[in-house]
Formats: structure tokens, sequence, C-alpha cells
């Protein structure tokens, strides 16, 4: 469904060229469910760009649906949705039911399947009784639900999300995850979800891609990571004496002390090393211990440390495509 | 075609929910049509015409000058340029369909609003209170309201280029501010074009501006209307292709450079 | 004695004596100085917010000239045509126009702000509730915060026209007359203030602004810049008695251009301009505390 090779942006701003996408290479197959995640600034909104047909790569090869976006931008808008966070797409003055009936009007839906399709999603959506308000009075989270609405109206083959759950309360959250989980599964909807909520990537996506200084640091499976990761656990204590130093030894099999807060000690360990109740046993025989308790690893843990710039397991780094910049254009 | 229509419409109904600003908008121009009217009055007594018009044609003026007010200085006026700086424009251009038109049609539903709610109701209370010259024909009428309609189209035109500057400068507003007084005054806005000396005159009538307040003007008091309706013909489609080509211009440099 | 007074000078000394002001005088003074110390800060730190952006600043003082030297062109220009309206020529026009121009441009230099489109961005960004959680009162902080260098252009090129259309008119510029001419600016910029305050306290009330407002500021001063023999009784009656900004305008230049006034409105009512326009400033602010009482009463 999608395929990049190669691709990268550079932009000339004042202080100099910047290469916001720098070679990333990636196939989305029809009905994946991806998560594209990666620290402030790290490229995500450029490949989204490009990929919807905004922004003119600087090279490399983009496909959406066997379309080149940029060049067949028109042709592309009706088979893609996209979503942006801050951005409406609907009109800001007029009742929500008027935004459907001209997203109809131009992406051309015949009226009796628009008539079923929006009532089906008015009915999932719960946007029953915002129909009649204009689309300024909605609340954050009443617009989101609108805005996906309107995106997946017609029946798009690939949906670009960009942030859609920033600013979003718990409740408006779920119901937009749920939403979006029933669309892939049963529409069969490629959907390309950019995000910050690594709740959202834990929730929803099969597959990730991570992306730092414009390039791709991981390209696989949410549960590869969290399996290379995920043998990681982290026992808290909380010592007596708020000035003792834990210190390990080699029957500890590597676990250490990776934060300390006056009373609290967070000491990671891996599972293969030492079995928790060991390590319990251990810190026990050394220091008096207020209270303690075992955290699961979570993706988000593993996500962050990978923004911080911890070495991946081997094997999920994909390599870094590339085609000689130029001649693309 | 139903897209471009239902878009029509809905900037018809975007602009009726403004019931407020309408009444306002209509006192307003009520107020500035009464002051203007008794300047007209007074000057008209030391003469009976001049530089063509009389009493009548300089009440006509006053009363479509009212009409147009909103419509070519509409409240909107920034909407446009300012997605364009804030980056929401980026939306519309992801939409399918000719985005040209679409612009087009929604400002067109709103300038039809604004002339059925303000500009009708004005000028028909002048009419019958005041020596308006009007068409009397029902051909004459409708050659008026296609000429309002046509200097609306060339209103959202204008506007629209000027607009796409934003797609180059962040200032706009400096450049326009500088650029406004003249166009006020070339388009006829302060002080009918015919009283213009010479030299100005030639150059106000022969710029898309003479489509704005003049033709109008001159469709109402059947002077020279054939020719002002064709002027008004012939800059819809030299605007038409300046706008679309400005546009894909401002389009390619988003697409090239980002956002 | 009791210490801290001061010494009481004997009689001997003549009529002078220190005066003994209560406690809350000094108080009230002092707060009233304070106060002023602070809206002037703020009002040096928005001038110098305009002056950072010289080229900004430059272009839009040029461009608010540009539009009063244009306006004053198109007056010339159908005078030019027509000769004389209601018996005034075009230089004493333009000295109407002029006094226009210069009194919409101190007003507006200040209370930009309370201007319907302004006002309402600012109450819906939350702005305006912060200011009111501020220790100074919302009107200075609005008047002094944004203090626009540009309507001075107006100021200016408005003042500029009454130097000019003076001399065109054989006015002879003596104290008196130049101080009439700066009583009228100031008067006729008070009204249009208490215009702004006045719709901007009904901003409070209706979402969509108050339009209506605008009108009168820039309706009112453009009816007052044409002779004003030439409107029917009821303008004349609203545009000099209810909003007196014609009151403040044409009825010194009815003395600065040594005429006669038309039956109703003598040159002498003149001693009027500041008293009436001082009570019309007053209706203004009190219009303005209803509604920002009214406004923290509702709630946003």
């Amino acid at each position: 469904m999608i395929e990049a090779v190669g691709l990268r942006k550079r932009f000339r701003t004042r202080r100099g060229p910047v290469e916001a996408v720098a070679g990333i290479g990636f196939r989305v197959e029809a009905g994946e469910f991806v998560g594209y995640a990666g620290p402030n600034g790290a490229g995500k909104s450029t490949t989204v760009k490009m990929m919807s047909g905004i922004l003119l790569p600087s090279s490399g090869r983009i496909a959406v649906d066997g379309l080149v976006p940029y060049r067949e931008r028109k042709r592309l808008a009706r088979r893609i949705g996209v979503v942006f966070g801050q951005r409406s797409q609907l009109w800001w003055d007029l009742p929500l039911r008027e935004s459907f009936d001209l997203i109809g009007h131009l992406y051309r839906i015949p009226a009796a399947d628009r008539t079923a399709r929006l009532a089906r999603l008015v009915e999932v959506l719960g946007l029953g009784p915002l129909l009649a308000a204009p689309v300024r009075s909605l609340s954050l989270g009443q617009r989101m639900r609108a805005e996906l609405a309107a995106a997946v109206l017609p029946a798009p083959r690939v949906l670009f999300l960009d942030e859609p759950t920033i600013g979003l309360d718990v409740e408006a959250k779920a119901a937009v995850r749920d939403f979006l989980r029933e669309l892939n599964r049963v529409e069969g909807t490629t959907v390309i979800l950019t995000t910050h909520d690594l709740d959202d990537i834990a929730l929803l996506c099969s597959r990730l891609m991570i992306i730092d200084h414009g390039r791709l640091i991981y390209d696989g499976t949410v549960e590869a990571l969290r399996t290379a990761y995920g043998t990681t656990r982290v026992l808290v204590v909380d010592l007596a004496d708020p000035s003792a130093t834990v210190t390990t030894g080699p029957e500890w099999a590597g676990a250490q002390v990776v934060r300390a807060d006056g009373h609290r000690r967070w000491i990671r360990f891996a599972r293969e090393g030492i079995s928790a109740a060991d390590l319990v046993a251990l810190v026990l025989a050394e220091h008096e211990v207020l209270d303690l308790s075992i955290v699961e690893p979570e993706i988000e843990d593993v996500i962050r440390r990978i923004y911080r710039g911890e070495a991946l397991p081997p094997g999920t780094v994909p390599p870094v495509t590339d085609t000689p910049p130029s001649q693309d254009r | 075609m139903s897209a471009y229509w239902a878009m029509l419409l809905a900037g018809f109904r975007r602009q009726a929910t403004y019931r407020l600003a309408a009444v306002t908008g209509l006192v307003t121009n009520a107020f500035f049509g009464v002051v203007r009217t008794a300047i007209f009055l007074a000057l008209y007594r030391q003469q009976d015409q001049v530089a063509g018009m009389d009493l009548g044609d300089a009440l006509t003026y006053v009363w479509v000058l009212e009409s147009l007010f909103g419509v070519i200085w509409v409240a909107w006026f920034w909407e446009t340029a300012e997605s364009i700086r804030s980056g929401d424009f980026l939306v519309e251009l992801l939409r399918p369909g000719d985005l040209y038109l679409r612009l087009l049609a929604f400002d067109l539903g709103r300038s039809v609003n604004l002339l059925a709610v303000r500009a009708l109701p004005g000028i028909s209370v002048a009419a019958l209170l005041l020596p308006l010259r009007l068409p009397a024909s029902p051909a004459g009428l409708a050659l008026l309201a296609l000429s309002l309609l046509l200097a609306a189209v060339v209103g959202f035109q204008l506007r629209l280029l000027f607009s796409l500057a934003a797609f180059w400068t962040p200032d706009y507003r400096s450049l326009w501010a500088l650029l406004f007084p003249v166009i006020w005054l070339l388009s006829g806005f302060m002080v009918p074009i015919e009283y213009f000396p010479a030299v100005l005159r030639v150059v106000a009538e022969a710029s898309p501006l003479a489509a704005l307040v003049m033709a109008p003007v001159r469709v109402a008091t059947g002077r020279s209307v054939a020719l002002a309706v064709a002027g008004q013909l012939l800059w819809v489609a030299a605007l038409w292709l300046a706008g679309r080509w400005v546009l894909a211009l401002a389009n390619r440099r988003l697409v090239v450079h980002g956002g | 004695m009791a210490e801290g007074l001061p010494a009481r000078r004997s009689r001997t000394r003549g009529a002078r004596r220190r005066l003994l002001l209560p406690p809350q005088v000094v108080q009230a003074r002092h707060r009233f100085v304070t106060a002023t110390l602070v809206y002037l800060r703020l009002a040096a730190a928005a001038v110098r917010a305009n002056m950072g952006q010289p080229l900004f600043l430059a272009v839009r003082t040029v461009a608010a000239g540009l539009i009063v030297v244009v306006e004053v062109t198109a007056v010339v220009l159908l005078l030019d045509r027509f000769g004389t309206i209601g018996g005034w020529r075009a230089p004493e026009v333009v000295l109407l126009f002029g006094l226009a121009f210069a009194s919409q441009g101190l007003a507006l230099a200040l209370g930009n702000r309370l201007e319907a489109d302004h006002l309402s961005l600012l109450v819906r960004k939350g702005t305006f509730d912060q200011v009111l959680t501020r220790p100074v009162s919302p009107l200075g902080w609005l008047v002094a915060s944004y203090v626009d260098a540009r309507y001075l252009g107006r100021l200016l090129a408005g003042v500029g026209a009454v130097a000019w259309a003076g001399d065109r008119a054989g006015v002879a510029w003596s104290a008196g007359t130049v101080a009439l001419v700066a009583l009228a600016v100031v008067s006729a910029a008070a009204v249009v203030f208490a215009v702004l305050l006045i719709a901007a306290a009904f901003t409070f009330v209706s979402v969509q602004g108050s339009e209506a407002g605008s009108m009168l500021v820039y309706g009112g001063t453009y009816l007052a810049s044409y002779p004003m023999q030439i409107y029917g009784s009821a303008l004349r009656l609203v545009f000099v008695w209810l909003v007196p900004v014609a009151l403040a305008i044409y009825v010194p230049a009815l003395v600065v251009l040594g005429r006669q006034g038309p039956p109703g409105l003598p040159a002498w009512l003149a001693w009027l301009t500041a008293p009436v326009s001082a009570a019309f400033l007053a209706v203004g602010g009190l219009a303005w505390r209803g509604g920002v009482r009214r406004y923290v009463g509702a709630g946003s």
C-alpha cells in the first residue's frame, strides 16, 4: 500500500540547511496499523506530509496506493483521509451536519452511501446530539470524534492520523482508540498513526516505526520490542536509611541501581540473570527495607529508553535504504 | 458541479449565522448613506451637473456604493491570508476538487447573502425616498443584479490575489496598509471616478478597480451599460487566469518548501 | 506638640500656612501616583515594543498619513468641481477633516483595544481575565499596554492638514487659535474615546461584539468633517449634543475660521466644548465600569 525508498527532505532555514528526513525506507501492506513515534522534531510530520502529497521530497521514492503523492495529489486525496490533531478540516461556523454534507459533495460520495455511512459513524462515535451544533462550539474531544468521522466518511484506503489524541481526556481517548481499532479490523483501512502518546501505540499498533533525527531507528512489531527489552524489570525499594548506598556485587547478576531519590531506589535486573525473589533477598540481607514493589516493563519505558539513545537489541534496526540523492526530481 | 453549488450554499448559510452583524452592518450602511446623501445634496445646490452626473446620478452612486461596501470590503478580509500564515490552509490543499473554484463559490455564497440582507433593503428604501436613477425594466434590474454579482466576484479575485501574498511575505498587512489608501481612492469608494482629473480617471477606468463600483453605478444609472458589464466580464476572466496561476505558484512553493 | 506634625508657621509670617492633610488623602494621592507610574511604565514598554520593529512602525505610520492625504485629496477634488459646500470653501472643509483625523488618531492611539474585534479577541483568549486578576484597573492596562504608535501617524497628518488648511484659508495663527485647535482635538478625542468605552461595555454583553461603536467612531468623525449646516436637524442634534463630536470639531473651527455658525450653532458654544466633552467622557467611564462589573458578575 505504501512504499518509501531512501526518502529525504532538506529544508533551508535561517540556521542553514536542515535535513528533517534523512533517508528512510519502509513498506506498509494494506490493512496494517502502524504506529509512528519519535521525539519532537524527529521528522514525523514531515514524513506524513510527504506521504499525503503536500510536501515534495528532496530525493527518494514514495508511492501510496500505487500513486506518487506529490504528482497526483488530487487523485490521491480521494483515497486517503488525513486527521491533523491541531488543524481542523471542518467548517468552523456551520453546524456539524453541514460539514458532513459538504464532504460528501467534495468527495462525490453517492447520496445513498453517504447517508448510510454517516448514520453508522454518527452512532459509533456518538455524534448524534452534536450534529446541529456549530463546530466552533464543540469541545476538543467532540471535535476530534467529528474529525475522524469526516476523514473516514469517504471510505479512504489509508488513514493518516497526526496526533489525534493530543489534549483529550481519558474518556475521549478511549472512544477514539476503540473507533480506530474497529475501523482497521472491520474495514481493513490501513492506518498510520503518528503519535506522542505511547499508550496509543501500546493499545492499537501491531507495528511500530520509530524515527529520530530524521532516521528510522526501529521498524518492527511492538511485541518484538517488548520481548527485546521486556526481559528487564525494576525492583523499587524504600529504604529506612535514605543515605544508604546499595552496592551490587557479582551475585547480583548485572542488576543495577538506575535511580535514587530520597528513600527510594530503583534496581533494574534481567529475568535470566536473577529471579525477583533472590534479588529481594539480597537487598533485605544488607538493608532495612520499609516497602518494595516490582514494576513490569511497559512499552513506554522501552521507547523512552530508545529516545534516550540506549542501544537497541541487535536485529531490530532496519538497514538504511538509500538511493543516491538527486536525479529523482 | 454539485460540490461547488454546495459550497456556495454553505457560504450563504455561514453568512446567515451572523444575524446581529447583519443588522449592525445594515445600520452602518444606512448611516453612511444618509451622511453622504446630505453631502451631495449640499454640493449639488451649487451646480446642476458635474462631469456628466446630476444629483440623481450622484445619489444613485452613494447608495450603490453603500450596497457594495460590505461585499467588497468584507469582514472576513484576512481569513484566507491568516489561514495561510497559520498553516491551516494545508487542509484545503488536501481536499479533492478545484481549490480556486471552491474558494470562489464559498465567497460568492457569502456575498449573495450580504447583498440580499444589506444591499437590497438599503437601496430599496433609498429609492423610495430619494430621486435615484435605477433601471425601470425587469431586464434592467436583472442586469444590475448581475453587475453587483460580478463586482463581488472581482472583489473576491482581487482579495485572493492579495491574500496569496501571505505565502511569500509574513507581513502582508503592512504591504496592504500602503496600498489600501490608493486602491480605496481609485476604485471610486470616496468620490465617483467621473470626478477625477483626466489622467487619474484614465488610470482608474483601465484598472480592475473600475469593475468594483464604477461599473455597477453605470449599469444602475443607465450610462454605457453594455461597456460596463463587458468590462466586468473581461476583468473576471483576466483575474481568473491570474488568480489560478498565482495559486499554482503558491501551491508549488508550499509543497517544495514546507509549511 | 506631637512628633511628625509639620511646624506651624506663626501668623506673623503672612497668610501662608502649611496644610495639614488628613492621612486618607495622603494615601489616596500616593496610590494615584504609583498607579500612574505603573501605567506610564506599561506605556513605555508598549512604545518600546513598537520601536523594536522600526521598519514596521515606519511603514504603518506612513500608511496612516497616506490615508489622510488621500482623503484630503478626495475632498479637494470634490470641491474643485463644485466650488463650495454649505458656503464653505475647500481649505475650510480640509480644516475640519484635519481636526477629525487628528482626534481619531489620538483616541485610537490610546483606545484601539477597546474596539469590538480586538476586545472580543482578548476576552476569548482569556487575556482579559488575566488582566482582571492584576492590581491595576483593566482600562488603564488596556490603554497603557497597547499604546499604538501607528495612530500617531494619523494624529500628525491631521495636525498637518489643519496647518496646511489654515494657511490656505487665511487663518491668523495666534496662541489663542492654536490653543483652540488643541482643545478641539483633545475634546473630540475624548468624545471618540468615550464612544469606544460605551461600545466596549456592549461588547461584554453581545458575543459578536458591538460594531455600532465603530460606526459611531468612524461615521461620527466622517460626519463632523463636513460643515454641520449641510445636515438636517436630527443629525445635528445627535452629533452636537448627544455624541458631541461635532461640538468639539465644528464649533472651535468656527472660531478659528472667524465664521458665524448657522442658527442653533453659534460660535460662542465653543466655551461649552470642554465641559460637554468631559461630561460625555464621564458617561463613557461609567458605562465601562458597568460593563466590567457585569462581565465579572456573569463569568465568562
